[in-house]
């Protein structure tokens, strides 16, 4: 009986490393989502409302159409905020590009400067491929850990 | 998490596709068929199964392209899922 219960935690594993196994990022990926989110900063800090509201529905568009292209290529989703402890990744990256949006709308706002913008942009791109490919490896790491 | 044998669970490829469901957010039903080795029908079964108790979702996005049907499981099943090791943890531990 013992024997198994212990095969059936070892099916679990073989299970989770399979999905480990799949859950490889396509190398265009963060850096696709980087740049729609470096473009969509760059249009609400310097853009008036029509400007924003139209970047918001080009970018959530952009965004479900990333997410479709990489659930079929890999024949599986992980959403990064339902990800366990790997999430932690995840949860950060959506709160630095929080903060760094109201830092880029507010110099925009009261100094008129466009560079800035810029760089943050630039900022916000890195900032997604780097934390992203992190929580890609957090991700299968715990994945293997087991059941 | 309460520990709780779960029949429905138990069952090897249900257990499999359980363990893979409960490691992603969801999975195409062609990846759960190439990871078991068995046919469509036979999945199908599976699946119905443990869709029958509300342990998942099917879903067939409509769209471009050969459309796809993707699996999910739902709270009550990650529940049971996660109830079902949790047993198996302590009748190893015991």
């Amino acid at each position: 009986m013992e024997s198994n219960r212990a095969d059936e935690l070892t099916i679990i594993a073989e299970m989770r490393a399979a999905a480990a196994d799949r859950l490889v990022t396509p190398w265009w990926y963060h850096p696709v989502l980087g740049a729609l989110l470096g473009v969509y900063l760059v249009a609400f800090s310097l853009g008036g409302t029509v400007v924003r509201l139209v970047a918001l529905v080009l970018f959530g568009a952009a965004c479900a159409a990333l997410v479709d292209v990489y659930r079929r290529s890999t024949g599986v989703w992980v959403n990064g905020l339902d990800a366990g402890p790997a999430g932690r990744w995840a949860k950060g990256l959506g709160l630095a590009v929080l903060v760094l949006m109201v830092v880029s709308g507010s110099l925009a706002y009261w100094t008129g400067l466009v560079w800035p913008v810029l760089g943050i942009a630039v900022v916000v791109f890195a900032l997604t491929v780097v934390l992203g490919r992190r929580f890609d490896e957090a991700l299968r790491a715990q994945l293997r850990a087991g059941a | 998490m309460t520990a709780r044998f779960d029949e429905l669970v138990h069952a090897p490829n249900r257990l499999r596709v359980c363990a893979f469901l409960a490691a992603t957010t969801s999975a195409e039903f062609g990846v759960l068929r190439d990871l078991l080795g068995v046919a469509d029908s036979v999945l199908s079964k599976h699946l119905k199964v443990l869709q029958d108790a509300g342990y998942l979702t099917v879903t067939k996005p409509t769209g471009r392209g050969r459309v796809k049907t993707w699996v999910q499981l739902t709270p009550e099943g990650r529940r049971a899922y996660l109830g079902h090791v949790e047993a198996l943890r302590s009748l190893i531990s015991d």
